[in-house]
């Protein structure tokens, strides 16, 4: 399979008792054992290392990747439907159902870990679908409001 | 003396262990998410406070102070945060009639108000950064650029705005007291010449009721994101004997004005010249003491406690190698120091020779959302400053953390750099050198093929995920 791991395209493929990893022309050969919980024990040349899998993230020694399968061309394309990128609480919400919306605006303002993250408009458009009321606990996957692209664009 | 301790994670750990070691019964506070968690476990007795949100737990001062009558605490120490530099708090404690581990409720407002800080010290001589408590446009304008607004009842970098030209100085002037308002619920400013790039150092101290202040020395403490520490070591590189004791008298002198009793920590800004100014006081325990306990062996949390109790500071001691902390949280530094909430799965902590860990959290622990960032303090303490960087070093390959990313990885690299070494890092030096890492290419092969195998199954087998999204036809179709 072929997996996007932060901007950069590898290939897997699975071999007894683990994986092999194609990566700039190399290939390199991991030892996997699953150990429950979304963890899995993966050992190389270059060492041994507990990964964790959470959906489209996954991490190894105190780094975070986002990884997806890479699917036919095209897919994946912005919705424009914003979402949390961690458990948070809504913190402020800058903008009204139908507000037209410039590239970069704030419209969301979620608070983690008493720092705060900043939902902005991917590009140019009109907010539609806003589910966020302040205080609110969400989560990603939680559809918080949506920036509907203009027609003529 | 029966201790409550109001507060949670490491530190609330790290007060707890220090009054067993006292002989003192002990009462943990807890919220929702923290029933479960290793410092209701490590006291004595614990009370539910209530609700996850911190206004509803661990900043509610009611709930607090009816958990302490409950208990029949006679103490109560704030740790860091939450509370702990809430003058009404104290005030509040005390007039429960319980004695408050930390400085009077006026030194603390002293402190907490920036302004008043300032010309408390600058009236006994302590050099303060040139600047203004009425920062409007014509005064600012006039005072030059770039200069620094920062809110009065502020700290941790909130309601603070760097100003480099004219151009931005009112926008600026109106977006720190809008987040100063916010955050603080006090939107007052005041504005300094912004030294940089500046190295941020500061001084120990310890007071005791009879009026006695002593310093414990420097930590320097310029590895920072948004201006919040990440590594902190003892004794500050390259600070000569003669800079240390002008640094440590003036923070002695600071503190004596304003009747200091306890821990207590005075900040400094080094500028490039060597000259030094007062930043600010932070009017309670630290986060990064234990690097000051290590070289000195001086357990502060004792102190602290004994000096509630009216015992005299000790005679300062001579500071013997070096230490220095590393601070793990879950955050995504490649994100941008993204906050990073989640579930512990793994949590294995480093040991051996020299190393120590202050930890409020254990393997299979939710960390909340509701909470900071801070997982554990990963310390160590050596002969001299390579061997601290190497045995960091050594301490932080042993860590195994899985479920949340941290900021190990990024100061794993950062003890690496020629600029840790020469010791020369000033606080505007993180931010650049964390967004221009990759990362680490291991890691990347590692996660590809641990990701891999759990999304298709070890060896060729379809997980259940797999199994689920298939068509029938696809799965009857390997039976062929």
């Amino acid at each position: 399979m072929k997996l996007r791991i932060g901007g950069e395209l590898l290939r897997a493929e699975a071999v007894p008792g683990g994986m092999r990893v194609f990566r700039d022309g190399r290939e390199l050969e991991f030892a996997c054992t699953d150990l429950g919980n979304g963890l899995v024990r993966v050992v190389g040349a270059s060492g041994t290392f507990t990964v964790w899998v959470n959906g489209a993230r996954a991490g190894a020694r105190g780094e975070a990747l986002s990884v997806t399968r890479e699917l036919a061309r095209g897919a994946g394309a912005s919705t424009g439907t914003l979402s949390p990128p961690m458990p948070a609480t809504v913190g402020r919400v800058l903008v009204v159902e139908g507000e037209r919306v410039a590239t970069g605006q704030a419209l969301v303002v979620l608070v983690a870990m008493k720092t705060e993250i900043t939902l902005r408009a991917p590009y140019e458009g009109r907010v539609v679908g806003l589910r966020a009321t302040i205080g609110q606990n969400v989560r990603p996957g939680d559809r918080l409001v949506q920036v509907e692209r203009d027609e003529t664009r | 003396m029966k201790l409550l301790v109001a507060n949670r994670g490491e530190i609330a750990v790290r007060v707890l262990r220090a009054a067993r070691e006292l002989g003192a019964p002990t009462v943990a506070v807890y919220s929702d998410a923290d029933r479960d968690a290793l410092h209701v476990r490590l006291a004595d007795e614990a009370v539910h406070l209530g609700p996850t949100p911190p206004a509803e737990s661990y900043l509610n001062a009611g709930r607090l102070l009816a958990a302490a009558a409950a208990t029949g605490a006679t103490h109560l120490h704030p740790g860091y945060g939450f509370l702990s530099e809430n003058a009404d708090f104290a005030r509040a404690v005390l007039a429960a009639g319980l004695c408050w581990v930390g400085p009077s409720p006026a030194a603390i407002a002293t402190m907490g108000d920036k302004a008043a800080a300032r010309r408390a010290m600058a009236a006994v001589g302590v050099p303060v950064v040139p600047g203004t408590e009425s920062p409007d446009v014509a005064t600012l304008t006039a005072m030059g650029f770039p200069l620094v607004v920062k809110a009065v009842a502020g700290g941790g970098g909130r309601g603070m705005r760097v100003v480099r030209e004219a151009s931005g100085l009112e926008e600026a002037l109106a977006g720190a007291a809008r987040e100063a308002l916010a955050a603080f619920g006090d939107g007052r400013l005041y504005a300094e010449s912004l030294i940089e790039p500046a190295r941020h150092i500061e001084v120990q101290v310890l007071g005791d009721q009879s009026g006695q202040v002593i310093a414990l020395g420097a930590r320097e403490c310029s590895v920072q994101r948004r201006s919040q520490k990440l590594l902190e070591e003892s004794p500050a590189p390259g600070l000569d004997t003669a800079a240390l004791a002008a640094m440590e008298a003036a923070a002695v002198r600071g503190a004596r004005s304003v009747g200091y009793v306890g821990a207590g920590t005075v900040e400094f800004l080094l500028a490039p010249t060597g000259a030094f100014y007062f930043l600010e006081m932070n009017t309670r325990i630290q986060v990064e003491h234990g690097v000051t306990e290590l070289v000195t062996g001086i357990d502060l949390v004792a102190a602290q406690l004994r000096i509630a109790e009216g015992a005299r500071v000790p005679e300062p001691p001579i500071a013997r190698g070096h230490a220095i902390e590393a601070r793990i949280c879950a955050e995504d530094v490649a994100g941008g120091f993204l906050p990073s909430p989640g579930q512990l799965l793994r949590f294995r902590l480093p040991a051996g020779p020299g190393v120590r860990v202050d930890s409020g959290f254990e393997e299979g622990d939710p960390v909340p959302d509701a909470y900071d960032s801070l997982l554990c303090k990963v310390l160590v303490h050596a002969e001299d400053r390579n061997a601290a960087i190497a045995r960091l070093s050594r301490a932080l390959s042993e860590l195994d953390i899985a479920g949340v990313p941290t900021t190990a990885p990024l100061l794993a690299r950062v003890l690496a750099s020629g600029e840790f070494a020469a010791g020369t890092i000033h606080t505007r030096w993180l931010e650049p050198f964390a967004a221009g890492l990759q990362p680490n290419p291991d890691a990347v092969e590692a996660i590809a093929a641990g990701w891999a195998f759990a999304n298709a199954g070890g060896a060729g087998t379809p997980s259940c995920a797999a199994m689920a999204t298939a068509t029938p036809w696809q799965s009857l179709g390997s039976w062929r």
